[in-house]
């Protein structure tokens, strides 16, 4: 590559850091998501339990 | 009819979790095969030299720059036509990752253009309209962050997708309107690619890795949506629940 290594190495670096972040966030965000959903399920399971 | 029948969230819940982890497994495929490609299999350009390397990032990212707004203002037309809740969350998901092409077709864009042109910027007409596009989606962003209202949000931002899209044929087009130092199309044009063969294969797996990409995230972050949607009922019956008792 020679000189242009200088140009395409960051570039490249850019993108795989870029997508992988991106993807880290979405992903852990929905399954942050997914366990507060099911938690949240499971109070209003008991409380409609308690309510019986 | 069948936009309708995947409109339901539960549905798509269903469906999406089933899609997304098979779309992580082709992109990350197709993504490592396209990039090692790109960087050592495909022979030098004659002019170029190996600096054009870049437009297997470049081209890929400035497409779906296009495409996720394309995208979103398509979904929110059909969210402002039809109010259904989905297609608005489907083009708030977008946008975040709209903006990360944007933002990384204008970096790499920069980086080749200092090689070539002898400057990382200048205010051309491809450039510029690039630019106007990340501005668009971050004020696209900025709308739904600003307005508490979920549904006035979802008006607001849509408005500002719809009236942003004009930017989109601006950009592709850019380069046949007006002179401009940026290359005109060399893939999606009359005659066929103008790209040989062992250029073009490589950069069509890279742009099929980066549509996978989108498809993926976009899954995970409706998915994050609903599910935020979902919690929020279900806080509020909560709520309601211990008051009660």
């Amino acid at each position: 590559m020679g000189d242009y290594a200088l140009y395409i190495w960051p570039c490249y670096s850019a993108v795989v850091l870029i997508m992988s972040v991106l993807g880290f966030i979405s992903w852990n965000s929905k399954n942050n998501d997914q366990k507060k959903f099911t938690e949240l399920n499971r109070q209003l399971q008991e409380l409609n339990n308690q309510d019986l | 009819m069948l936009m309708h029948k995947f409109a339901n969230p539960a549905r798509f819940l269903r469906i999406s979790k089933i899609i997304a982890p098979w779309c992580f497994i082709l992109t990350m495929i197709s993504l490592v095969i396209g990039l090692y490609w790109g960087l050592f299999i495909a022979p030098d350009d004659y002019q170029m030299g190996s600096a054009y390397r870049i437009i297997f990032v470049h081209v890929p990212a400035s497409y779906m720059s296009m495409f996720c707004y394309g995208f979103m203002a398509f979904a929110s037309a059909v969210g402002i036509i039809w109010k259904h809740p989905l297609a608005d969350q489907s083009a708030r998901a977008a946008a975040p990752i709209g903006a990360a092409f944007t933002a990384l077709a204008l970096f790499t864009g920069s980086l080749w253009g200092k090689p070539m042109w002898g400057t990382y910027w200048i205010w051309d007409a491809r450039l510029t309209s690039e630019l106007v596009l990340l501005f668009l989606y971050f004020g696209y962003m900025a709308v739904w962050q600003a307005v508490d209202d979920q549904s006035k949000a979802a008006r607001i931002a849509a408005i500002v997708a719809l009236v942003g899209v004009i930017n989109v044929p601006i950009i592709k087009f850019s380069v046949d309107w007006w002179n401009t130092l940026h290359q005109p199309a060399s893939i999606i044009k009359s005659g066929g690619a103008s790209i040989h063969p062992d250029m073009l294969w490589p950069l069509l797996i890279c742009i099929l890795a980066f549509n996978l990409y989108f498809i993926t995230i976009l899954l995970w972050r409706i998915q994050s949506l609903i599910l935020q949607r979902q919690i929020r009922g279900l806080r509020l019956r909560i709520a309601e629940g211990t008051n009660n008792g």
